[in-house]
C-alpha cells in the first residue's frame, strides 16, 4: 500500500478522522447549544418554586363562629396578563373566636372542586361523589385523605392564609 | 386549450419531477379484492386533515391567552356563524378521528395485519393512537372555559400520582405550581405545534411503511403468516393478482373520504360545536369537570374504580396497556390472521368494546355524582302537606339526602332509591343508619338534631310499597 503524497487531493486518514470527529462535535454542540435553553425553558416550569405568601382573605368580624364560607385570594407571583385565573377560593371555617381553618377547595381524589352544603354541613364532590365532613375528614366516596389545609394567621383585624400549591 | 395544460404539465414534470414522484405512489400494485374495512386508515387520516386545516382557521382568531381566550371563543361560537360552523368541523373533525382510529386499529388487530412483517406499522400506529387521544385532551383544555380549568386540575392531580416523576410531571402540566398566566399558552403549543409536528412525522413513517410493506392482504382461513417465506408469498401474490392502487381500492378510499367530511360539516352545521360553559374562573366553584364524549369512559373507570386499586388504574393500566399494545406484534408476528383460528383476538375486541361501551353508558349516567339540582319532593310524593313526613321530606331534602337518594324518582343515584325503605328497615334500623353512617354514606350524628332525625325517620318509614 502506497502512502499517500503531499499534494494528493485524498486527505490523509489522521486529517479525515479529525474532520469526521470535529464536525460531528460541532453539530452536537450546535444541537445542544439550539435545545438546551428550549428544552429548559419549556421544562422550567415543573421545578420553579413559587413564594409562599400570606393574603387577606377578610375581616375577623366577618366570619361568623361555626361558619364556613367560601374566601378568595390572589395566588403567589401572578403574571401581569394572569386575569381571574390567578385567583383562588377556598372554605373558610371560624371554629371559635381566634380559631380558624381554611380547605382547599380540591378534592382530595382528582382535585374536583367540593361544594359546601352548609345544612348538611358536608362538603360533596361534583365528579366522583367523594364526601367530606365540616373538619374536612373523609365521610364517604372515593377521596384518599382529608381536604388539604392552607396556613391561616391572624394579623390586626384580619384573617391571612398563606398560598400554597395546588395540592396534588 | 388542452395542449396547453399537457405542455404545461410536461414542463412542470421535467423540471419539478413531482407527477413522476407522486405516480409510483399511485400505481403501486395492492392485493386484490381489499373491501371496505381498509378505508378506516384514510378515514383517520382525512379527519387528521379536517383538523390542520380548520385548525389553522381557527388559530387566526382564537388568542391563547388565560384571560382573553373565552371572549375569543365566545365571538367565534356566537357572533361569527362561520367561526362557529369552524369549532364545530373542528369538534366533530376530532370526534371522527378517535372514532376512526379506533376501528382503524380494531380492523388490523382482527385481520392480524400486525403481524410480519407490517410490526412497526402497528408500533407506529399504537403511538399515533396516543397522540390523537392528547390531542383531543389538550384540544378541549383551549375551548378554556370552566370545564376546561377544572380538568387541566384533575388531569395534573392524575399525573400528580406517577411515582417520582408525578409532582414535576403535574407541575409542567399547570405551567408551575398553580394554575397561571402560561398555563394555556403551554397547552396551546403542545396542541397546536408539539402534537402535530410530532404525529406528522410519524404518520409519515406509518404511512411509508404501508408503502413500503405493502398493504395487507385479506386474511384467509389456514393461510398462515410465516416470516420465512412471507415476503416471496406477497410478492408473488402482487405480480400475479396485484391491482394499482389508483383507481382500483381508491375509489372506495375516496368515497369514505368524502363521507367523513360531509358528515362532519353536516355535523357541525346541524348540531354545532360544543357549548361554552361558565368563564374560566377558579373561584366559581360549581363546575362539574368531565371530559368530552370519547374519554367519558375513562371517567367512569376512575369513579367505578376501588379506592384502593385506584393508583394502578391511573398510573400502572395505561402503562401496561401501552406496553401490552406496543409489544403485541413482537411476539405474535406469525401464524393465522383470519379471525376465525383466532378467537382469543374476537374475544379480547369483543370484550374490550363491551366494557368501554359498558363504562361510556355508565359515565352518561353518572349516577355516583350527587345531585346538586334536585327539587324538593312535591306533597303528592310525599302524601301530605303539612305534618311530621312533610317535615322530614324537607329535612331529607334539605340535609343533602335526596342529593344522593331518590325517592318516587325525585332525587341522585349515589345510593340506594328509598321509595320504599319502610318496607326494608324500621326506625331503630334507620336512626343507627342516619346516625353512624354506611358504607359510602356519611354519619349524621353530630349535625341531625334529635326532632330532625325524629322527623326524618319518621318521613322515611311511611316509605312504602303499599
Amino acid at each position: 500500500m502506497t502512502e499517500p503524497q503531499a499534494g494528493d487531493s485524498v486527505p490523509v486518514p489522521g486529517r479525515r478522522r479529525f474532520l469526521y470527529i470535529f464536525s460531528s462535535a460541532l453539530a452536537a454542540l450546535a444541537g445542544l447549544v439550539l435545545g438546551l435553553p428550549i428544552v429548559s425553558f419549556f421544562v422550567s416550569p415543573a421545578y420553579r418554586k413559587q413564594a409562599r405568601e400570606w393574603r387577606p382573605v377578610g375581616k375577623v368580624d366577618g366570619f361568623k363562629i361555626g361558619e364556613t364560607v367560601e374566601v378568595k385570594f390572589l395566588e403567589s407571583d401572578p403574571l401581569p396578563w394572569v386575569g381571574q385565573v390567578g385567583t383562588s377560593a377556598a372554605w373558610l371555617r371560624r371554629v371559635a373566636a381566634d380559631e380558624f381553618i381554611v380547605f382547599a377547595i380540591n378534592c382530595t381524589h382528582l382535585g374536583c372542586p367540593v361544594r359546601w352544603l352548609a345544612k348538611a354541613e358536608l362538603f360533596m364532590c361534583p365528579c366522583h361523589g367523594g364526601v367530606f365532613y365540616k373538619d374536612g375528614t373523609v365521610a364517604a366516596g372515593p377521596p384518599p385523605r382529608p381536604l388539604h389545609r392552607y396556613d391561616v394567621r391572624i394579623l390586626g383585624d384580619q384573617v391571612e392564609i398563606r398560598t400554597s400549591p395546588v395540592p396534588l | 386549450m388542452i395542449e396547453r395544460v399537457k405542455k404545461i404539465r410536461a414542463w412542470l414534470d421535467d423540471r419539478g419531477g413531482l407527477l413522476k414522484m407522486a405516480a409510483p405512489l399511485l400505481e403501486h400494485p395492492v392485493p386484490p379484492r381489499l373491501g371496505w374495512m381498509y378505508v378506516l386508515g384514510s378515514m383517520t387520516l382525512i379527519a387528521l386533515v379536517i383538523q390542520i386545516f380548520t385548525g389553522i382557521a381557527l388559530a387566526t382568531m382564537y388568542i391563547p391567552s388565560v384571560s382573553q381566550a373565552y371572549e375569543t371563543l365566545q365571538f367565534l361560537t356566537n357572533e361569527d356563524a362561520t367561526g362557529r360552523l369552524l369549532r364545530g368541523m373542528h369538534y366533530w373533525g376530532a370526534s371522527a378521528m378517535v372514532l376512526c382510529v379506533g376501528m382503524h386499529m380494531m380492523q388490523v388487530f382482527l385481520a392480524g395485519a400486525y403481524k410480519y412483517p407490517r410490526e412497526l406499522n402497528w408500533i407506529s400506529g399504537v403511538i399515533l393512537l396516543f397522540l390523537i387521544l392528547a390531542l383531543g385532551f389538550t384540544g378541549q383544555l383551549l375551548r378554556w372555559d370552566q370545564n376546561a380549568v377544572w380538568s387541566v386540575i384533575v388531569g395534573a392531580k392524575q399525573a400528580g400520582k406517577i411515582p417520582v416523576v408525578g409532582d414535576a410531571l403535574a407541575r409542567f402540566i399547570l405551567g408551575g405550581e398553580n394554575m397561571g398566566g402560561t398555563t394555556l399558552s403551554r397547552f396551546f403549543s403542545i396542541h397546536v405545534f408539539i402534537l402535530p409536528a410530532t404525529m406528522i412525522l410519524l404518520l409519515s413513517y406509518h404511512l411509508y411503511l404501508v408503502i413500503r410493506n405493502g398493504i395487507s392482504e385479506p386474511p384467509k382461513v389456514g393461510r398462515p403468516v410465516d416470516p420465512k417465506k412471507y415476503k416471496e408469498w406477497y410478492h408473488g401474490l402482487l405480480q400475479k393478482e396485484g391491482v394499482p392502487f389508483w383507481p382500483d381500492p381508491a375509489w372506495r378510499d375516496l368515497i369514505a373520504c368524502a363521507g367523513v367530511i360531509i358528515s362532519v360539516a353536516l355535523l357541525a352545521w346541524f348540531l354545532g360545536p360544543p357549548e361554552l360553559g361558565s368563564p374560566p374562573d377558579p373561584t366559581l366553584i360549581d363546575a362539574d369537570p368531565r371530559p368530552d364524549w370519547y374519554l367519558i369512559w375513562y371517567f367512569a373507570l376512575l369513579a367505578l374504580t376501588p379506592p384502593a386499586l385506584e393508583n394502578v388504574v391511573i398510573v400502572a393500566a395505561p402503562a401496561v396497556l401501552g406496553i401490552v399494545l406496543l409489544a403485541l406484534p413482537i411476539f405474535f408476528n406469525h401464524g393465522e390472521r383470519h379471525p376465525l383460528r383466532r378467537p382469543w383476538s374476537v374475544a379480547i375486541v369483543l370484550l374490550t368494546s363491551l366494557t368501554i361501551g359498558t363504562l361510556w353508558l355508565k359515565g352518561q349516567e353518572s349516577h355516583w355524582s350527587p345531585d346538586f339540582d334536585t327539587k324538593p319532593l312535591p306533597a303528592s310524593a310525599i302524601g301530605a302537606e303539612s305534618g311530621p313526613a312533610f317535615e322530614g321530606a324537607r329535612i331529607f331534602h334539605e340535609r343533602g339526602c335526596q342529593y344522593c337518594h331518590a325517592i318516587e324518582g325525585y332525587g341522585g343515584k349515589r345510593g340506594p332509591d328509598l321509595s320504599t325503605i319502610g318496607d326494608r328497615l324500621d326506625a331503630a334500623q334507620l336512626n343507627l343508619r342516619i346516625l353512624n353512617g354506611a358504607n359510602n354514606m356519611p354519619a349524621y350524628a353530630s349535625s341531625l338534631s334529635q326532632s330532625d332525625l325524629d322527623f326524618l325517620v319518621n318521613f322515611l318509614l311511611t316509605r312504602k310499597s303499599q
